[in-house]
């Protein structure tokens, strides 16, 4: 009897143990499905921002060539086509001067000619693509050291190779934005823009001599589009350093693995 | 229920020594293919030293770190955290000096001291196992974002032998209370652990109700090798996954 008892007790907790353990694994997986399925819209939110981004950046770059090239043709070609048509609009009245004035007119046509190519080969996103980030910066500082607002320097170390379409468009912005709050804000005389292209890292460096700033602003509301240049670094996996300080001019570091290949922003820096 | 026990151990253990020669286990399997081999030579041993010297502590007291070492080994390969790995290599190499340094002192012990020094071992085992059980299980929800599959057989081993070893803790410790008692107050072993003294003791209860259940896990636990093997042979190259 006693036996009896034992063995039907021994049963019940044997399949209570049983039930225990089948319910301890599904429980465990059960946690471990949502979790995946966590991280997975997680993945794809970040997915999502970053072609969200990457769409405003090109955006914004083309907004900023679209300003350069309007503004190219309105100080400059469209000045320089004015006074040709002025100058040929004399030459039947003052036949002395007809040979000169005609010259002149061929010459100023040349030059618009001239500055009507260096527009089309104007900063967009196949400019990029095409010609790479290292050439594109080139032209770029080609293009400010004509206009004389400041001095720009390129310096290139290693062999330089391709980051990316995406990586290099998002760099590119970096480097625009950088280079506008130089010449809007810092009263900047010089610029120094150094590319260093190594097997284990990728640094961007754009210093200037101007103004600078105290880089406790970062932590400021006025820091803002500097943050957002951090965040844009962040979202290619880069890190962007800062280093100012009133009086000393400001200089923005961009440090990139060219291994990282697939690359995510952590979720708080673009929320 | 001790021959179910007998029975299974025996199937898994010619089970891993078989994949174990003809190279079908995965990586992570090979420890705990090891520990049911070992398990059985352990308990074969411990019968025959039953048999002719009718005592067989050493021989636990032996083995035991033995086991452990296959399981501490199946958690290093399964663990990815570089702290815990580094515990679990330290654990082993304690457990080793500890028993290196006890041998020749554990023969000397008359029975019951000898008792409580493999109680503790095999409680200072199931605790360790028992850790490194939850170190694992909280590892796997960290490997979602290292996009690392779950086995789901390595996790029914480990969730079997989370189960096991806190089972074994319990007895171990009820088991060395009631024998430190019977030491200190000179009750004989046979009235502490007598059914009527269960009425009065609490150890006693605890020891009484988790003897048939520590048999239990350790039946479930073969199985869940027994499967896990099974599974691991025939996917030994690919993760299995959820």
């Amino acid at each position: 009897m006693s036996e009896g008892f034992d063995f039907w007790i021994l049963l019940t907790v044997a399949i209570g143990i049983l039930v225990l353990f089948v319910l301890f694994i599904i429980t465990i997986l059960f946690i471990y499905q949502r979790k995946t399925f966590e991280h997975q819209q997680k993945v794809a939110a970040i997915e999502q921002n970053l072609k969200q981004e990457i769409l405003k950046t090109q955006i914004e770059v083309q907004d900023q060539t679209l300003t350069y090239v309007s503004r190219e043709i309105h100080d400059n070609i469209t000045q320089v086509l004015s006074f040709v048509k002025l100058s040929l609009g004399v030459v039947g009245k003052d036949a002395a001067h007809t040979q000169t004035k005609i010259t002149e007119s061929r010459e100023l046509i040349s030059q618009a000619i001239n500055d009507l190519r260096d527009l089309s080969k104007s900063m967009s996103f196949d400019t990029i693509k095409a010609a790479g980030l290292e050439k594109t910066i080139a032209f770029e500082l080609d293009r400010i050291n004509k206009s004389g607002l400041i001095k720009a320097k390129l310096s290139v170390e290693g062999d330089a190779f391709s980051l990316g379409e995406k990586n290099e468009l998002v760099l590119f912005r970096i480097f625009q934005e950088t280079v506008n709050n130089a010449l809007k804000h810092a009263n900047a005389k010089q610029l120094k823009i150094e590319l260093r292209y190594s097997a284990k890292v990728f640094n961007l460096t754009i210093a200037d001599d101007g103004d600078g700033f105290p880089t406790s602003i970062l932590d400021e509301h006025r820091g803002s589009g500097l943050k957002n240049l951090q965040n844009r670094a962040n979202l290619i996996g880069a890190v962007a350093t800062i280093k100012s300080s009133p009086g000393n001019g400001c200089s923005v570091m961009i440090s990139l693995d060219p291994l990282l290949e697939h690359v995510y922003a952590n979720a708080d820096s673009i929320s | 229920m001790e021959y179910s026990a007998w029975g299974i151990l025996i199937i898994d253990s010619l089970l891993g020594l078989s994949l174990l020669f003809l190279k079908q286990l995965g990586k992570s399997m090979y420890p705990v293919a090891l520990a049911v081999i070992i398990s059985l030579i352990e308990e074969i041993v411990a019968h025959l030293f039953t048999l002719k010297f009718n005592y067989n502590l050493n021989v636990y007291f032996f083995f035991n770190p033995i086991e452990y070492a296959c399981f501490a080994w199946f958690f290093y390969v399964n663990i990815d955290y570089k702290t815990c790995k580094k515990l679990i290599k330290a654990s082993v190499l304690l457990f080793f000096s500890f028993i290196i340094g006890y041998l020749y002192y554990f023969t000397k012990l008359t029975p019951l001291p000898a008792k409580i020094l493999l109680d503790y071992v095999i409680a200072t085992k199931g605790l360790l196992l028992t850790l490194w059980s939850i170190a694992y299980i909280i590892n796997i929800f960290d490997q979602i974002s290292n996009y690392k599959k779950l086995s789901v057989y390595v996790l029914m081993v480990v969730a079997a032998l989370l189960f096991y070893s806190c089972f074994s803790i319990i007895l171990n410790f009820s088991e060395i209370y009631l024998v430190n008692y019977s030491e200190l107050h000179n009750v004989p072993l046979t009235v502490m652990f007598s059914p009527l003294n269960k009425a009065h003791m609490y150890a006693s209860q605890q020891y009484a109700a988790v003897k048939p259940l520590l048999y239990l896990t350790n039946i479930l636990l073969y199985l869940c090798i027994f499967v896990a093997l099974i599974k691991s042979a025939t996917k030994p190259k690919k993760a299995y996954s959820i």
